[in-house]
């Protein structure tokens, strides 16, 4: 049992316990970093199979996706929040632009395929998500704010550098 | 994090989902061509389900292979020569001589209304015969068809009617 300076006794195991959380949040940024980076490549690049869905419906909509453009900004997004998860730069952002195409492939998954590892292909992506939100839900709890006041520059100030004092 | 650390993490990061795609569409695993194609067999409509199982079973004379990819395995036959099960289809099929250009058809019309698919054609068993004015019935469920009638009418060798069966 180790002391704090003032020699109250301080447990480790919150300590412990916090970098298995951090290594497994990682874990799941630079697996699901490297999985949307790879995948949004093939798009363009093919470095394996690239069939339409496994399902009608998966079919159909990648099909209609795919006709009318809407799948190269699809990819696009995989590509960007791919590279951005691995080089563990802007991550919230990177999360969050993640989350509707990642949301999108797991109800493809898990409500409309049949298979079981469709099935659990989407739970892990889910999980995968929800660790990485827990992981930086510091980052997010300002917007959980139900009452917010009214809209100011402060924002806009911040951005640019320009603080009030 | 260190830099050493953050760039086996980005190796990793990359290879794992990597290899369990490449593991996945491999003939092996849950994702290979065939589970594909099964996907893409079960999106076809009617008509490309009958389309294709005329090309392989009877343009292709590979009629046991087409009756196994475009049948169900429960398909009901009401073809009054076979049992009517799937491998009845087969047995019936398989003891034809496909080796001598027999039998030939044309198809003269084919007409789809949702899951209901009517081929109407011309079917000559045997060289030199007139052959058989023919109507198949199909019901497609699910890139498979799951019930079959047939009518068979000969072609006359002499015919009242001056304009042909066709």
């Amino acid at each position: 049992m180790a002391t704090t300076f003032q020699g109250a006794p301080v447990d480790k195991k919150p300590a412990a316990n916090s970098r298995l959380f951090t290594g497994l949040v990682y874990g799941a940024q630079f697996f699901f970093g490297g999985w949307f980076l790879a995948h949004g490549l093939n798009y363009w690049l093919g470095f394996f199979p690239q069939p339409h869905g496994s399902s009608s419906t998966s079919r159909e909509l990648i099909l209609a996706l795919i006709s009318s453009g809407l799948f190269d900004i699809v990819k696009a997004v995989e590509v960007v929040t791919g590279v951005l998860l691995l080089l563990n730069l802007f991550v919230p952002l990177a999360i969050v632009l993640a989350v509707p195409v990642a949301l999108s492939i797991v109800h493809l998954n898990v409500l409309e395929n049949d298979d079981p590892f469709s099935k659990g292909t989407g739970i892990v992506i889910l999980l995968l998500l929800g660790l990485m939100a827990a992981g930086r839900l510091d980052r997010y709890l300002p917007m959980l704010a139900m009452r917010c006041g009214d809209p100011s520059l402060s924002g806009l100030r911040s951005l640019f550098g320009r603080h009030q004092n | 994090m260190r830099p050493a650390t953050h760039l086996l993490a980005i190796i990793a990061g990359i290879a794992a989902p990597v290899g369990i795609t490449f593991w996945t569409t491999s003939a092996a695993g849950p994702r290979s061509a065939a589970h594909y194609a099964a996907v893409e067999q079960k999106a076809m409509g009617t008509r490309e389900v009958i389309e294709a199982f005329e090309k392989m079973g009877i343009d292709e004379r590979k009629p046991k292979e087409a009756v196994l990819a475009y049948f169900s395995p429960d398909v009901v036959d009401h073809d009054p020569g076979v049992k009517g099960d799937r491998q009845s289809i087969i047995d019936y099929l398989d003891k034809r001589d496909w080796s001598t250009g027999v039998p030939q058809r044309t198809i003269r019309h084919i007409v789809v209304e949702g899951d209901i698919g009517v081929v109407h054609h011309h079917i000559v068993r045997k060289p030199g015969e007139k052959g058989i004015a023919a109507v198949d019935i199909f019901r497609v469920k699910d890139g498979k068809v799951v019930e079959h009638w047939d009518v068979l009418q000969p072609i006359p060798e002499d015919m009242v009617n001056s304009n042909g069966m066709f």
